[in-house]
């Protein structure tokens, strides 16, 4: 009895590590039940997430500053590191500015269902953030997989269920490609917990081709999450006929603890540089293919958030390309990137899903001569548009300077050929992007047209006013670049 | 006692044959299916692993987990699959392809 009671306590102090987490799982009980007592619930609905989530943004925050030294919780499932706790910071930003997103569209049909699986997904991303163990990852996959299904056929209709169905086949063939991939890595390490000493050990001793063979089964899977060349095609599909405010969080909560544990997977399986292949090398090809794709498809497109969905395939290559440089500094550019990203990602969307909703614009075309009638919000498109495309005076220039930097870096430490030409890739896909990121402030403002739009005129609303503070957000960054950079600079790598 | 490599023969051969019911296959049911022959290989795989040393039992609360989750997915999925087939009265996935791409 008193090994019980000990392990009881073991685990009541392993709850400091998920505080956030926890309190996310009440949140979402609370939720469900507001929605079967309360009658006119959308204002408490709405209210009650943005607090909840603002707390948990609060107490995340809390373990960023507290967390010095990594701490392991739960026998070594998951791991606490300031790394971790920056990525999820930036999650809980992001299902921040979602939330009001979503608020914009009134007609949302089961608006609990839509904010619970939102959260659900946040609980998923944040376990995976956090997991030093295969079965962790999986299962947090799996969380955020099977509510990201749920949440692509909320528009309720055809084209959004059609797109639910290919997600879901999609995407339970990638897990259980990856599923695979791991009960192979078990077999041949006993271990499934990847960042320790047995692990690595029985990897470095183990055959060539079952390795590689089960490593890229893992990375297939989780290439699919964060949509990346070639497990890219199913993006255009669900983000084009999903609810906006959902792709909004596609593109941005899921691709990033992907992200972030596709940065811990690689560095653990490269194996300090003995393994059989350069997987480095591989990230810098796949990056370069991801940019590619993503951005010569982007040119054809017609409609906003097709566009946008290769845009964000484009930007997934950017953020590989940072990776690929491989260096600590190339990951605090990461993490800069990253942080950029969500920021300017989320304005795009927040203007096309208002557009969308108040006078059901889905074509490029649509926007045409909107300067005359939106005049403001126009403006904060077009800074958007240059952000993404990484022009100054925004904070996507910085971020992509600071990539490019990191990779020219690590090329002249280690005259890997193959991070050259990422480099000119880079460059080059830049210049590309230009094209279709400012194909839609060229409409509004050189094209007349569409009299029949009339404005809303209220200015002190929320589009106004959230758009008004993520471009302050990204013009600031372009000028200060070094707060943020501040708070980069404090995280510690050592997992 | 069975050799191990007969185990890993075996899920090699399900995984196969799932993929390529996932891959050839038009009807949406018959891919769900293949999906759960994949997860059902990986399990025998972690379940023989364990097996085969005594006091490892990773694998074999992985493979329960597998199971729970394969439900959850095969749940989620008949739900969008009937949701799918009231709208295209069909759930041949050659014909539920209106989104152009």
């Amino acid at each position: 009895m008193e090994g019980l009671g000990l392990k009881l306590e073991l685990i009541m102090q392993y709850f400091q590590v998920i505080l956030p987490e926890l309190f996310l799982v009440c949140l979402l009980v609370i939720l469900v039940l507001v929605d079967l007592v309360v009658k006119e619930k959308r204002g408490v609905l709405i209210t009650l997430t943005f607090v909840g989530v603002l707390v948990e943004l609060y107490l995340v925050t809390h373990q960023y500053f507290d967390t010095t030294q990594p701490v392991s919780g739960f026998f070594n499932l998951i791991l606490l590191n300031s790394y971790a706790a920056f990525w999820k910071m930036l999650l809980s930003v992001s299902t921040l500015v979602v939330i009001l997103i979503a608020t914009i569209n009134k007609e949302q049909k089961r608006l609990a269902e839509f904010l619970t699986l939102i959260l659900t997904i946040l609980i998923g991303a944040n376990l995976l953030i956090m997991s030093s163990n295969l079965l962790m990852i999986f299962l947090s996959v799996e969380v955020i997989s099977i509510a990201s299904y749920i949440i692509t056929t909320f528009a309720f209709n055809r084209g959004s269920a059609e797109s639910g169905l290919k997600y879901l086949l999609f995407g339970a063939a990638a897990s259980a490609v990856m599923l695979y991939g791991m009960s192979l890595l078990y077999a041949q390490t006993l271990t499934l917990e990847y960042p320790s000493q047995q692990f690595l050990d029985a990897l470095l001793e183990a055959e060539p081709l079952p390795l590689i063979v089960s490593f890229v089964l893992v990375l297939a899977g989780l290439f699919f999450k964060i949509a990346a060349f070639p497990f890219h095609i199913w993006a255009p599909d669900i983000y084009t006929s999903a609810p906006t405010s959902a792709v909004a969080y596609f593109s941005v909560v899921p691709k990033l603890a992907g992200f972030a544990i596709l940065t811990k997977v690689v560095l653990v399986f490269n194996l300090f540089g003995q393994g059989p292949v350069n997987w480095f090398t591989l990230l810098s090809i796949t990056a370069m293919l991801t940019l590619v794709v993503g951005n010569f498809s982007a040119i054809w497109q017609s409609n906003v958030k097709r566009m946008l969905a290769y845009s964000s395939i484009a930007h997934t290559g950017f953020l590989l390309a940072g990776f690929a440089a491989f260096s600590e500094t190339a990951l605090q550019h990461v993490l800069f990137y990253a942080s950029v990203y969500l920021t300017m990602n989320l304005g795009a969307f927040l203007l096309v899903q208002y557009f969308e909703v108040k006078h059901n614009f889905t074509k490029v075309e649509d926007y045409k001569g909107l300067i005359n009638t939106y005049p403001f919000l126009s403006i904060i498109f077009l800074i958007f548009m240059i952000s993404l495309a990484g022009l100054p005076p925004t904070g996507g220039f910085t971020a992509k300077y600071l990539v490019f930097s990191s990779i020219w870096d690590s090329y002249s430490t280690t005259g890997n050929q193959w991070l050259f030409y990422l480099l000119i890739f880079g460059l080059v896909n830049t210049v590309i992007s230009l094209f279709y990121y400012l194909k839609i402030p060229f409409y509004m403002i050189f094209r007349t047209g569409a009299d029949s739009v009339v404005a809303h005129k209220n200015n002190l609303s929320l589009e106004n006013f959230l758009g008004g503070l993520l471009v302050l957000a990204i013009l600031l960054i372009f000028f200060k670049p070094d707060w943020l950079m501040g708070m980069i600079n404090s995280v510690s790598f050592a997992f | 006692m069975i050799p191990i490599e007969l185990y890993f023969n075996l899920s090699a051969f399900l995984f196969a044959v799932g993929l390529g019911i996932v891959i050839t296959r038009k009807n949406a049911i018959f891919v769900l299916m293949g999906i759960e022959l994949m997860l059902n290989a990986a399990n025998i795989n972690f379940v023989a692993v364990s097996q085969s040393e005594s006091g490892l039992l990773e694998g074999q609360f992985f493979a329960l987990f597998v199971i729970v989750i394969a439900a959850a997915e095969a749940a989620v999925g008949l739900a969008i699959v009937l949701k799918v087939y009231s709208y295209f009265k069909t759930i041949d996935l050659d014909r539920v392809n209106e989104l152009k791409g």
